[in-house]
């Protein structure tokens, strides 16, 4: 099987920066499971190392065949079961699509209160996502590029105007109370964190550095995720535990000069990020649901996805128990670990075992014939 | 012999024949002209079409020399040879043995000679006309630079490019359409630099092409680009704009009769990149092309954001300019979507009839457009100042970057009816799709996003800023080595 490469590292890595921006900008300690919001350091590091661990099962499988992505192993290893593997991938990229686009409803309901219907945004942004995932991965990730310097540019000027109101008193020891935030946080950033997923699918497809863009983009979302804990602590202090959005907080408080109240450019650049992340995993489903059904296009499907993420995200605000579900980590960090790590880890093994099982069967085949040729002798 | 309409593919050795064959052709039509006369014994014409001919020259370097040379007792053949070889003073000869290529030929100013009992005629470059002097260019002004500009004739525009470029490998190649009209198209670029796949591309494009008539290059863009909201193919009337894309491994595409040159392929970056920018200094240069990247933004976003703010989001504006909003505002009829709407509507008309307009009553219209329908709106208080300060301002901004007005014009709209039904969320979205549909195309296998996305730093000292010669002029980027490019190099 050959691929052609259609997506350079550089704009594959800038999609993934953009999807671990925005759950940088919607942490809050609600979800994070206490107030000791500076212990998010610790588990940005953790997640950081988490991912460079992660990613091995994957890295090894995709040195054995690099023409291959984790669609392709399932059907290779396991037969039918394959079909169940990239159902399974269909639907988690649609689970993480409806968190995403929920929280933003939660959001926009909370903290904007639109004069236009909820559901007219959701119809928007899901249009517009659809319009983007029919264009293909090679543009979503193009565009990116776009998107991620204008959300760096945007986060950069939020959080230097923030800089002067930081209050050194606001700083707490980290770990004071203990490891279970710093764990629950870094469950929640990994559980989140669809980036292994994606690059499960799409690595065959990808050209360029992608070993140096795997170190850029982890380190990039670590060292700026420390970045926004620690600003927000420094200038939100206590007032962290009762804010739903501290990051829409704290650009509605930041300012310079005549440029204040960014929460413009905080709902600028979490729209765009929101529409970029839908888009990449709409089509990723699209290219799933190809798979299972084996046809060339899969239009069909990146409609029939963007109308469920559309109905299971409005039921999602509406429900407290879905919310709960969703939200919180019992949901999606099980199906991130399924998806980013246990299954290519699975798949490895059994790509070993049959692997080796070959080549005894080739070796006892070779030392038959060396018998055969013995006795003839 | 054919009829009317099946050309026959050669030409008689009987000069009634073929005579009688042209007349059909053009059915009397009163610019065709035979002039019959006698080479000693033997019958012979020359088939010219009126005003497309120099007749002097005709009587001097044909007619005159013919008769002086006092041929006789020959077959057709040797006397039409010995006419080519040795008696003729016209530089231009080609024999003719097909009608087709001969009509071709006859209705580009060449003159065929005729004799009777040879089965080939002679072509003789005459050509003359009347054409439009060459001018300064009308669209594309610079400050510093030629002040020439392409004409009609594509012959004149060949000499003009040839003029700047005086080496061998700048190559010509005359096209072929499948048009009634059979308008003489001509590929220009640098042998070395251009990419084979893409000219190859482009050859295929324009022979699948199937036109009437092709009145203007205009009529050839869309065969040859992408379909998308932004050109994949560029134009320019500058000879010296030409000759700097074709130096970058571009084809030039010259269409006779238009004043224009199509440039294939054109990224979406070199909508802000203009002549001037390479004649002016480095920071200068640079400060122009992020203004009118910022015009361009301007001219799209401003109105539909002042209309989202105005409506949904209030709070986006400084209390100082929303109170005088609200002012204006609350003395008008309308709401601000559909007075930006109005204002718009108003604007594209008064463009539309200032260039329409006969140049005596241009300025009556503009002071009708300025005068009477601003002012006039806002006394009457149709509209609000603030709005039509901010539809007059995004419309000088969109003449920043001239190449992208369509685009312009019709986004800006757009984004209007986004801004007064989906507020903020809409406008940021439609920047989301504006940005795949620019990601999504590809011009002759070359992103047009490049060299942004995907990025080339190494090609921003002529993107995001415009670096000294002394930095530029280490090495050209063609093309085809744009990162992300499918075309294949030479």
């Amino acid at each position: 099987m050959s691929r052609k490469c259609v997506i350079g590292a550089g704009p594959l890595f800038s999609l993934l920066l953009v999807s671990s921006l925005i759950i940088m900008i919607t942490v809050n300690s609600t979800w994070t499971g206490g107030g000791d919001f500076l212990d998010g350091v610790i588990s940005c590091a953790i997640a950081f190392a988490a991912n460079f661990i992660a990613v091995i099962p994957l890295g090894l499988l995709y040195r054995r065949k690099p023409t291959m992505n984790i669609l392709d192993h399932g059907y290779y290893l396991t037969g039918w079961f394959g079909g169940v593997l990239a159902l399974f991938y269909g639907f988690y990229f649609l689970t993480v699509d409806c968190y995403y686009l929920s929280v933003f409803q939660v959001f926009n309901a909370n903290m904007i209160d639109p004069e236009m219907p909820s559901w007219l945004i959701v119809i928007a942004v899901l249009a517009a996502a659809v319009y983007a995932a029919w264009k293909g991965v090679e543009s979503i990730t193009r565009a990116s590029v776009f998107i991620l310097v204008m959300l760096l540019a945007g986060l950069a000027f939020i959080l230097l105007t923030s800089i002067a109101q930081v209050k050194p008193e606001n700083f707490k020891p980290v770990l004071y109370n203990g490891w279970e935030q710093t764990i629950r946080s870094t469950m929640l950033f990994l559980g989140r964190s669809t980036g292994l997923a994606t690059l499960a699918v799409v690595l065959p497809v990808t050209k360029g550095g992608k070993k140096t863009g795997f170190a850029v983009w982890n380190i990039v979302t670590y060292v700026l995720m420390s970045a926004i804990i620690v600003i927000m602590v420094g200038v939100l202090g206590n007032a962290l535990q009762i804010q739903m959005f501290p990051m829409h907080t704290l650009a509605a408080v930041s300012g310079i000069g005549p440029f204040q109240r960014m929460d413009s450019v905080f709902l600028g650049i979490w729209l765009l990020g929101v529409f970029i992340k839908i888009a990449v995993d709409l089509y990723l489903f699209g290219s799933c649901m190809q798979r299972v059904f084996r046809i060339r296009r899969g239009g069909f499907f990146i409609i029939g996805g963007a109308l469920a993420v559309g109905a299971v995200s409005v039921l999602i605000t509406k429900s407290v128990a879905l919310q709960h579900l969703f939200f919180d980590i019992y949901l999606l960090a099980p199906l991130t670990l399924l998806a980013s790590f246990v299954i290519p880890l699975v798949l490895l093994l059994i790509d070993t075992l049959k692997s080796k099982n070959k080549s005894i069967r080739l070796m006892e085949e070779t030392l038959e014939v060396q018998n055969e040729n013995r006795a003839l002798d | 012999m054919g009829t009317k309409d099946q050309v026959p593919q050669k030409i008689s050795a009987s000069l009634l024949e073929n005579l009688i064959y042209l007349r059909r052709q053009f059915d009397g039509s009163m610019d065709f002209i035979i002039r019959r006369f006698q080479i000693g014994e033997r019958k012979a014409a020359l088939i010219t079409i009126d005003n497309l001919i120099d007749k002097q020259t005709i009587a001097q370097s044909i007619l005159n020399p013919i008769r002086r040379a006092g041929l006789d007792k020959q077959s057709g053949t040797e006397m039409m040879k010995e006419i080519r070889d040795s008696i003729l003073t016209t530089v231009d000869q080609e024999q003719m043995v097909e009608f087709d290529t001969l009509l071709t030929k006859l209705m580009s100013g060449f003159a065929m000679l005729a004799v009777d009992g040879c089965d080939f005629m002679l072509s003789i470059g005459v050509q003359s006309y009347a054409y439009r002097s060459i001018s300064e260019p009308s669209n594309e002004v610079v400050q510093r630079g030629s002040r020439e500009s392409f004409v009609e004739p594509f012959v004149i525009n060949i000499s003009m490019i040839r003029r700047r470029m005086k080496t061998p490998k700048l190559k010509f190649e005359r096209v072929q359409l499948q048009s009634e009209s059979n308008t003489d198209v001509c590929l220009c670029y640098l042998r070395d630099k251009v990419s084979p796949e893409i000219l190859s591309q482009l050859k295929s494009n324009l022979s699948k092409i199937k036109l009437g008539a092709v009145m203007a290059s205009g009529y050839l863009a869309p065969f040859i680009e992408r379909r998308g909201l932004f050109n994949g193919v560029g134009v320019s009337e500058r000879p010296d704009t030409v000759c700097g894309k074709i130096s970058e491994g571009r084809i030039a595409v010259i269409v006779d009769g238009t004043p224009n040159v199509l440039i294939v392929p054109y990224l979406f970056i070199e909508n802000f990149q203009t002549f001037d920018d390479y004649a002016a200094r480095p920071f200068f240069a640079t400060f122009t092309r992020w203004l009118k990247v910022f015009a361009f933004f301007l001219s799209i976003f401003l109105p539909g954001f002042y209309v989202a703010s105005g409506t949904f989001h209030p709070e986006f504006l400084p209390q100082a300019l929303l109170t005088k909003i609200v002012q204006a505002q609350a003395g008008t009829p309308f709401s601000l979507m559909v007075e930006c709407i109005m204002i718009h509507i108003i604007y594209e008309i008064l463009r539309e009839a200032g260039l329409r307009v006969p140049k005596p009553l241009g300025h009556a219209v503009s002071i009708v457009g300025g005068l009477v329908v601003g002012e006039a709106a806002v006394q009457s208080g149709l509209v609000g100042p603030p709005t039509l300060m901010v539809i007059a301002l995004t419309a000088i901004s969109s003449y920043v970057v001239p190449s992208l007005y369509e685009q312009t014009a019709v986004l800006r709209l757009v984004f209007i009816l986004i801004g007064g039904t989906l507020g903020f969320w809409g406008i940021t979205l439609g920047f989301g799709m504006i940005l795949i549909s620019l990601c999504a195309e590809s011009v002759y296998k070359i992103p047009f996003s490049a060299p942004l996305s995907p990025l080339r730093l190494k090609s921003m000292r002529d993107v995001a800023i415009r670096a000294s010669w002394k930095v530029l002029r280490r090495d050209t980027e063609n093309i085809q080595d744009m990162p992300g490019s499918n075309a294949k190099k030479k």
